[in-house]
């Protein structure tokens, strides 16, 4: 009996084992689709002062460098490794929270659970929207397989004078959608230059890092604005115009608008659409 | 171990078989399910019986017992110490456990809830629900178990699960376990499952066996020798599907172990030996190295005198059943500190060591000594004296050939990098029937940077070293009524500072408690941070029942765990808490 089961337990665990030899990573996908794609929006929760952070921001890079432009990217920075430093300090006392990032952190609790996080167009996995992002990449490669079910098209103007943007949203629904949607429009600013704090690195504190596609503000406030009423049917189609004005600190060449659309009850994003203001 | 001690005498001396009528009375006893469901869901706690009207005798259907714990928590804003506003005001979280069982028959569940969470814990943990089920099933060596469940291998090296709500801890296993004891002295488990998370299942199914062999009571002639011996091997294996674009990532991720405890009169060895196959994860930045864990304990113990010495290595040890899980979630398997457990406040909560599963190499002994009762510094009923030493380095690190594959390290190097020293002396002295003290000293030394935020390439706190001394008073005023003081401080010219402490409790038998705790961060260099943390608690106990109510400020708190950080925020406010078991 004792032989037996000590047989039994070699052969079934040895079975139980996978062992990698390298190469250690796939082959980057070519991206050759025309017409409408779908496109995942990847919201990264961060703060300034959170020394693992930067490694979220890495793992979008890794992404991007994959699927290109079907990826869009939001940086969030939100709760205690956010909080600004008080003013007159050396370091991290510029404040990147903004009150539409405060109210998704609200809704998903992405402060409270520990930073890095955050949502591949707020898709339930193991049952939370929120991942760890070394989870992003397979959620990313999941949700690519399908079709789009709309089409999201931003067109910005912008006036240097005024420093407003005006911007018209325009969807096609591609798939019957069941429930009700909203449409959110969100200003991104790429490439800040500010402290973050980075335990890959000695120092920590690094006064040049490159805080990228920063999310800056909505132009239709916090949860968005409705988008028909009830189920969305293929044929269907919206055109929304939103405008906002630029904080004179933020560089207008490096801003975008983010627009995507959402199911109001499960919260998950159907499409997403980037576009810069000045092109 | 404890319990499956406890298991391995009920599975050999108090394994009854079932009687012959023994299966019409289960039949009855499932069609009376839905009533009893109804009774379970009223808190019905007692032995239920029912008439059988043809016999006229009653019939045992069964026990139920279980146990609730209610707490609540009344948040202010408090912005000296840094308490958020609370926009719920009130929090709480709540279970109850109930298990019914009947011969050998055992089942059982849990409901929780998180209405909403408190602060500090996991905001996944959202809502209300039923978030463990099982039947169980006993009958001549072989046991089954359906549902959700909790196991440990030896020392849990490659496999334990557990549940800890008070830190918000539930990695149980859900799924099917058997476990078999073909004759005495050798026992079997196999178990598949996925873990809890949340209200959850992990993404990764989790197989895994453990066969455990106690010579003595395999061979007849060695029971009751003063050799002892026992050993145990097992294995586990880890499917989580592979769906990375990135990343060629093992689907199945195998770990082993081997475990071994001789025993010789008052000596006593332990030792287990674990190894992990290639497991890229968040928790080791995606490396392709294997792992190994390494536990030696040696212990001998008589009458007034004890000594124990342990060593230990890790290596890349951190097992989950996600591999893109962090902090407490989904842990397969339990890595446990080999530093003494403290329990005074400012040795347990400023600077408390935790497992580094990425890499520590760890040496502990501990020397007791009972001063005899009579003698000049015994007294008239002896003195207790007991020094404890513990030294945490990290492993060796050197670069690999390949990046993937991590890095290189030599077994048995040491590395430079201190983690963690703790060498202290406990007095404890009974002076007369009435007065018993205990005085303690320890000196520590902390790597914050690692040990709290896992930052290994940088300096910003270095090693936080300092001093405590506890004096913990007992004084029985009278048959009903004691007091307990304790005097604590943690002297340190790095970090917060100095920290002084005092507790005062008065327990009025047999129902109730009162006690003030003052922690003041007297040392702070920012004098303005030089708080007062007060918390008065008042405690009422009857029987199994317990109502505690305490008010007073919490200090905030960072953990990190796999490279992701939790802020614990401080509080200011009145928590409640109820609890009861029948």
């Amino acid at each position: 009996m004792k032989k037996l089961f000590s047989i039994l337990l070699v052969v079934a665990l040895f079975a139980g084992c996978d062992k990698i030899e390298g190469p250690y990573s796939e082959k980057p996908q070519g991206s050759n689709d025309t017409g409408a794609v779908r496109k995942v929006l990847i919201e990264d929760y961060t703060g300034q002062k959170c020394g693992n952070c930067p490694r979220a921001a890495e793992a979008i890079d890794a992404i991007k460098a994959i699927y290109g432009d079907k990826i869009v990217a939001m940086g969030i920075h939100v709760g205690f490794f956010a909080d600004p430093n008080p003013s007159g300090s050396a370091t991290f006392t510029y404040d990147f929270r903004t009150p539409v990032g405060n109210y998704w952190d609200n809704e998903f609790q992405n402060s409270g659970i520990g930073l890095p996080n955050g949502m591949v167009n707020r898709k339930v996995v193991n049952g939370n929207a929120v991942q760890s992002y070394s989870n992003w990449a397979t959620t990313v490669a999941q949700i690519l397989t399908a079709e789009p079910d709309a089409e999201i098209a931003v067109t910005n103007t912008y006036s240097a004078g005024t420093r407003q943007v005006n911007t018209t949203v325009d969807i096609d629904i591609l798939d019957d959608l069941p429930g009700n949607y909203m449409l959110c429009v969100y200003l991104t600013e790429d490439s800040i230059v500010n402290w973050q704090k980075d335990y890959a690195l000695n120092p920590n504190d690094i006064d040049t890092y490159v805080h990228r596609h920063v999310l800056r503000g909505s132009l239709n406030g916090n949860a968005g604005t409705a988008v028909g009423t009830g189920a969305l049917a293929p044929g269907n189609t919206f055109n929304q115009q939103f405008s906002m004005t630029l904080d004179p600190t933020w560089v207008a060449g490096h801003c975008a608008v983010v627009a995507f659309l959402y199911n109001t009850a499960t919260k998950e994003i159907v499409q997403v659409e980037e576009k810069k203001i000045i092109q | 171990m404890r319990e499956s001690l406890k298991r391995r005498v009920k599975n050999t001396a108090n394994h009854q078989p079932p009687t012959a009528n023994y299966s019409p009375y289960l039949q009855k006893s499932f069609a009376l399910k839905k009533t009893l469901l109804s009774l379970l869901l009223l808190g019905a706690t007692t032995m239920l019986f029912a008439q059988q009207d043809t016999a006229k005798k009653s019939i045992d259907l069964g026990q139920i017992h279980g146990n609730f714990q209610f707490d609540f928590q009344y948040y202010n804003p408090d912005s000296l110490i840094g308490a958020p506003v609370v926009p719920e005001k009130i929090r709480s979280n709540g279970f109850l456990n109930l298990f019914y069982t009947r011969g050998n028959f055992t089942a059982g569940v849990r409901l929780e809830s998180y209405m909403p969470v408190l602060q500090g814990f996991d905001p996944r943990y959202k809502g209300i629900g039923i978030a463990n089920r099982f039947a169980s099933y006993e009958y001549q060596g072989l046991e089954i178990t359906a549902g959700n469940f909790y196991e440990q291998f030896g020392t849990g090296t490659v496999l334990r699960s557990y549940w800890e709500p008070n830190l918000g801890v539930d990695n149980s296993f859900d799924g099917i376990r058997v476990k078999f004891t073909p004759r005495a002295g050798i026992y079997t488990k196999v178990l598949i499952a996925r873990q809890r998370t949340f209200f959850d299942r992990s993404p990764g199914i989790v197989r895994a066996a453990d066969g455990e062999v106690n010579f003595n009571e395999l061979i007849s002639k060695w029971d009751g020798k003063k050799f002892k011996l026992t050993a145990g091997v097992s294995g586990v294996s880890i499917y989580q599907k592979d769906e990375d674009p990135i990343y060629i990532l093992p689907e199945n991720m195998a770990a082993f172990a081997g475990r071994i405890n001789i025993g010789y009169g008052k000596f006593n060895l332990y030792s287990e030996y674990s190894y992990k196959l290639n497991d890229p994860s968040a928790v080791n930045g995606y490396i392709y190295r294997p792992g190994q864990a390494l536990l030696i304990q040696a212990s001998y113990s008589q009458k007034g005198f004890g000594i124990l010495m342990g060593v230990k290595r890790l290596d890349n040890m951190d097992y989950r059943s996600d591999r893109t899980a962090t902090l407490t979630n989904l842990t397969t398997n339990f890595l446990p500190a080999l530093t003494k457990q403290h329990t005074y406040n400012l040795a347990a909560t400023i600077y408390p060591y935790g497992t580094q599963p990425n890499g520590e190499m760890a040496a502990q002994g501990e020397i007791s000594y009972k001063i005899k009762k009579g003698s000049k510094l015994g007294g008239k009923y002896g003195t207790d004296l007991s020094l404890n030493f513990s030294a945490v380095n990290d492993i060796e690190r050197t670069a690999a050939d390949n990046d993937t594959f991590g890095y290189r390290s030599d077994f048995l190097a040491v590395s430079k990098t201190r983690l963690f020293r703790d060498i202290n002396l406990e007095i404890n002295h009974k002076w007369n029937k009435n007065l018993k003290t205990n005085l303690m000293y320890m000196y520590f030394e902390y790597n914050k940077d690692i040990v709290q935020f896992q930052n290994y390439n940088a300096v910003v706190y270095g090693i936080v070293k300092g001093h405590i001394v506890v004096l913990d008073i007992n004084y029985k005023i009278s048959k009903k009524t004691a007091l307990h003081a304790e005097l604590q401080n943690l002297y340190t010219k790095q970090d917060f500072g100095s920290w002084a402490m005092a507790l005062v409790e008065l327990s009025v038998a047999p129902n109730w408690f009162f006690s003030v705790i003052d922690q003041y961060n007297y040392g702070n260099y920012d004098k303005n941070q030089r708080i007062h943390y007060v918390t008065g608690t008042v405690t009422y106990i009857r029987g199994p029942h317990r109502i505690m109510a305490t008010y007073g400020r919490q200090r905030a708190g960072i953990f990190c765990v796999g490279g992701v950080c939790r802020n614990v925020p401080a509080s200011n406010g009145l928590t409640v808490s109820v609890s009861t078991s029948f």
